[in-house]
């Protein structure tokens, strides 16, 4: 499999299925170890780093989750391709040697070498933590059968940012949270949030800016609580959430349906007709639709066509239709043209 | 609230730091503070709090990472480093996890024999006080005899 192969097929991930798929993008699980005697990427030198690569290349290939995969190297790949990895979430830091074994459908990762030895990582589209629960933990008992992990009976599996200690394991769900952010009950919930022990942040948009309603949600604390504990509390998290925005999304529609849906559609007119779109731009008009999608006011467009489109349409993946670097109005000039036609056929 | 410093006096400030993906609040009195050379407008010194006279000078054999360089990244180098700098480093992992017991899965292959056992003794005294409760006093003398037998191999 090459590079573009990945890269030509939307992840699995993205489909726009699974439970609760109108307020919850997908659902990642991730757990990072490192192996026993092997000095930390951040301190270890490259044939070091080398070694570990080999070991865990080794133990993870044989395994069955990883029959058809994609070797992804940064020493191999140009920056524009190591810039697309990282807007499909393949890659994550700027050290000069990591690598990333992914499936065909980007469901299940295993990184090397980045903060940590091992990056473990599996998508669902929709809110189903559990299911990825089990994958997450038949491959890491598969490397810990073959492979000794960095472990310590106080603080666990031990890594090199404090903060993951213990466990490992953050959990996290994409968001799409219109309804409490138009009835601006957005900001306490947030501020609940994180006194629950979860951080909230928007997933488009600057530090402290929120595009389009998008939010990321993950469990903070690793360490004193269990697994079975963490998807716990985070599930009934996001379930609470998700009450909260279904009972927004009723309560617009009693109180500003007309005026709601004329938006909606607005913004429909204005993807299927623009000559120039930002990303931003995108990112908030493709908001409106998909809330449009989720209150049955908009049927010629779906959810996988809008989660694609918001891949395709990132920075990295408009430079590479064209196949050369571009100014930020040639980029938005594309952008306009691939949405338009991606919406012409629908 | 008493200061996180020197756990005597009443924390009048309040610094929040980022450290990886979370966020923590340290609270401090302003003796302290004037101490570690901590401004408000400054921010968070995180290393200043963390590092003294004696631990300054720590350092792991085996990747070469100072304590120094641990309290200006907030990253360790290897797991040699969690023995090294242990003393030093538990409120600091405390104040951002609120915990330092893993009770969570232990690799198969690890030597975690008496980590088993410590939780064994912990559902042990779980199962024992729901004997008592129920007012089972035989089942409980069971579960007493297997406490102490354990305990005393720990």
């Amino acid at each position: 499999m090459k590079f573009n192969d990945i890269i030509d097929n939307p992840p699995l991930w993205l489909e726009g299925d699974g439970p609760f798929n109108e307020i919850v993008l997908s659902s990642i699980i991730r757990l990072v170890r490192n192996l026993d005697g092997y000095i930390f990427p951040t301190r270890a030198k490259d044939e070091q780093l080398e070694i570990i690569s080999d070991l865990v290349k080794d133990v993870v290939l044989n395994s069955p989750y990883f029959k058809d995969v994609f070797l992804i190297s940064t020493i191999e790949l140009s920056k524009s391709d190591i810039d697309i990895a990282k807007e499909r979430h393949l890659l994550k830091g700027s050290r000069r040697i990591m690598e990333c074994i992914v499936t065909r459908d980007e469901k299940v990762s295993v990184n090397l070498n980045e903060e940590d030895h091992i990056r473990i990582e599996c998508r669902a589209s929709g809110f189903d933590l559990e299911t990825l629960y089990s994958v997450i933990f038949d491959i890491d008992d598969a490397i810990s059968s073959k492979l000794v992990y960095a472990f310590r009976e106080d603080y666990g599996y031990l890594t090199s940012c404090p903060t993951n200690l213990g466990t490992g394991m953050r959990l996290s769900c994409i968001l799409h949270l219109p309804g409490l952010v138009l009835t601006k009950k957005i900001n306490k919930l947030l501020r609940d949030i994180s006194s629950h022990g979860f951080s909230v942040k928007g997933l488009y948009g600057k530090e402290g800016e929120v595009e389009g309603s998008f939010f990321k949600i993950k469990n903070l604390k690793t360490l004193g609580l269990s697994e079975e504990d963490i998807v716990r509390r985070t599930n009934s998290e996001v379930r609470a959430i998700i009450d909260l925005e279904k009972k927004a999304r009723d309560k617009l529609m009693e109180e500003v349906g007309k005026s709601l849906e004329d938006k909606i559609w607005r913004a429909y007119g204005i993807l299927k007709n623009a000559r120039m779109l930002s990303q931003k731009e995108f990112v908030n008009l493709s908001s409106a639709v998909r809330l449009g999608i989720g209150l049955g006011l908009i049927d010629n467009i779906d959810l996988k066509t809008l989660n694609h489109l918001l891949l395709y349409t990132g920075p990295a993946h408009i430079q590479r239709l064209k196949g050369s670097i571009m100014d930020k109005d040639t980029r938005c000039i594309e952008r306009a043209n691939y949405v338009r036609r991606v919406l012409r056929y629908r | 609230m008493l200061c996180d410093v020197c756990h005597i006096k009443k924390a009048t400030l309040n610094y929040t730091a980022v450290v990886g993906e979370t966020s923590t609040t340290i609270h401090i009195c302003e003796e302290c503070a004037k101490k570690k050379g901590i401004l408000p407008a400054s921010g968070f010194p995180l290393s200043g709090l963390l590092l003294n006279a004696q631990n300054r000078n720590l350092v792991c054999k085996r990747c070469g990472l100072t304590y120094q360089e641990f309290a200006d990244k907030l990253k360790f180098g290897c797991s040699g480093c969690y023995k090294v700098f242990g003393n030093e480093i538990k409120p600091f992992i405390e104040k951002i996890q609120e915990s330092t017991i893993h009770i969570g899965r232990f690799p198969s292959n690890a030597d975690t024999k008496g980590l088993r056992k410590k939780r064994r003794i912990i559902e042990l005294k779980k199962a024992l006080k729901k004997a008592i409760d129920k007012e089972a006093y035989e089942r409980a003398s069971e579960i007493r005899d297997k406490l102490v037998k354990l305990e005393n191999e720990v």
